[in-house]
């Protein structure tokens, strides 16, 4: 099809009287060709849509508790990995105690340094989740879910804290 | 002599004026603030996942899919357009991406197809939405064949230009200007009936 003949049967697809088949194919050379598919463009511009549709009302409480439950989630996860990072210290500690003769003061420096690095992400990501459990309890402060979080998380970083002062002393 | 240092707002300032006290609440974990973000662009979301999907109970878990990935994309964003637009980008993302999850025929496959194939409709065509839900012309939105529904929403609804729509559907800009064109006569004759 070319320009002419899109032009000739313009009435015929406005109307939906052509056939299927010639209907693509005028609307193939309207693609293909800018004069035309502005033609087109112009004339078959349909009626407006709303741009918005009331959800069913069921739905709010569904997303938000969705919601909610993700955030939990990733929550205890971050406490997980600060638990194993409490655990991981704690070996290390005890590898570090006086009466292993072996360890000399060099390495056992180094090792000081290393652990003391090991640790202060896990601190970061501890106070992170911490300050994030607070933001969501000033929202909802009788959810027993999060201030059992909350309470968990208090205690690790509790732990962890007081294993690094013993690996400092 | 004018003095930079003092004049230029640091990019921490510059995002509290430009991002809505809303938003700012929720990038901070406020609950509420976030349910109020909810209720002020669920319709429209809700809009956008049900005429791309084509499906009322597939655009209710949408829907949760694309609030999931806000709140946990909320820091990302940083105000340099409309949080709407911003909002709207990350659900039609989402839908596609569900689309492209599927095992079943991606909507990318679906609209290759479409143009290939002749008959009017879908030869599954979409569940009709929830009763109350939609008008004439939505109804008809709802039985395009998925790919001109695809590409008349993000064209005619949304906004999208032929080029977007053809780097977020895969497929050329030619395409995406027939497929509306298909679109809309289709929507014309299924109203004229």
């Amino acid at each position: 099809m070319n320009c002419t003949d899109l032009d000739a049967r313009l009435t015929e697809w406005l109307g939906g009287s052509l056939s299927e088949r010639d209907a693509r194919a005028l609307e193939a050379h309207a693609a293909s060709c800018d004069d035309c598919g502005a033609r087109l463009e112009q004339l078959s511009r349909p009626v407006s849509l709303a741009a918005t549709i009331t959800p069913p009302p069921a739905l709010r409480a569904s997303v938000l508790t969705a919601v909610r439950q993700r955030r939990l989630s990733r929550i205890w996860r971050r406490g997980l990995v600060t638990a194993s990072a409490v655990a991981a210290v704690a070996l290390l500690a005890i590898a570090l105690q006086p009466h292993r003769k072996e360890a000399s003061d060099a390495p056992r420096g180094a090792s000081m340094r290393m652990a003391s690095e090991r640790v202060k992400p896990e601190l970061a990501a501890l106070a992170a989740a911490e300050q994030e459990l607070v933001a969501a309890l000033a929202g909802t402060p009788d959810d027993a879910a999060l201030q059992r979080a909350l309470e968990d998380l208090r205690r690790q970083r509790v732990a962890l804290e007081r294993i690094v002062q013993q690996v400092a002393s | 002599m004018y003095d930079t240092a003092l004049s230029a707002p640091c990019s921490a300032c510059l995002r509290e004026v430009l991002i809505d006290p809303t938003v700012l609440a929720a990038q901070r974990g406020d609950e509420l603030a976030f349910a109020a973000l909810y209720d002020q662009h669920v319709a429209r979301v809700f809009a956008i996942c049900l005429r791309l999907a084509g499906d009322a109970v597939l655009a209710g878990e949408l829907v949760q899919d694309v609030f999931i990935r806000v709140w946990e994309r909320l820091a990302s964003y940083r105000g340099e357009s409309a949080f709407s637009t911003w909002l709207h980008r990350v659900a039609v993302n989402t839908v596609l991406d569900r689309s492209r999850q599927r095992r079943r025929r991606s909507l990318r496959v679906a609209i290759e197809a479409d143009l290939a194939d002749l008959t009017l409709l879908d030869r599954s065509p979409a569940r009709l939405v929830e009763p109350g839900l939609g008008l004439d012309l939505e109804a008809a939105v709802l039985r395009l064949p998925a790919g001109a529904r695809a590409v008349f929403v993000l064209y005619d609804v949304e906004g999208y230009a032929h080029a977007e729509i053809g780097a977020l559907l895969g497929i050329a800009e030619g395409t995406s200007k027939a497929h509306l064109f298909r679109a809309r006569r289709l929507l014309r004759e299924m109203l004229d009936r």
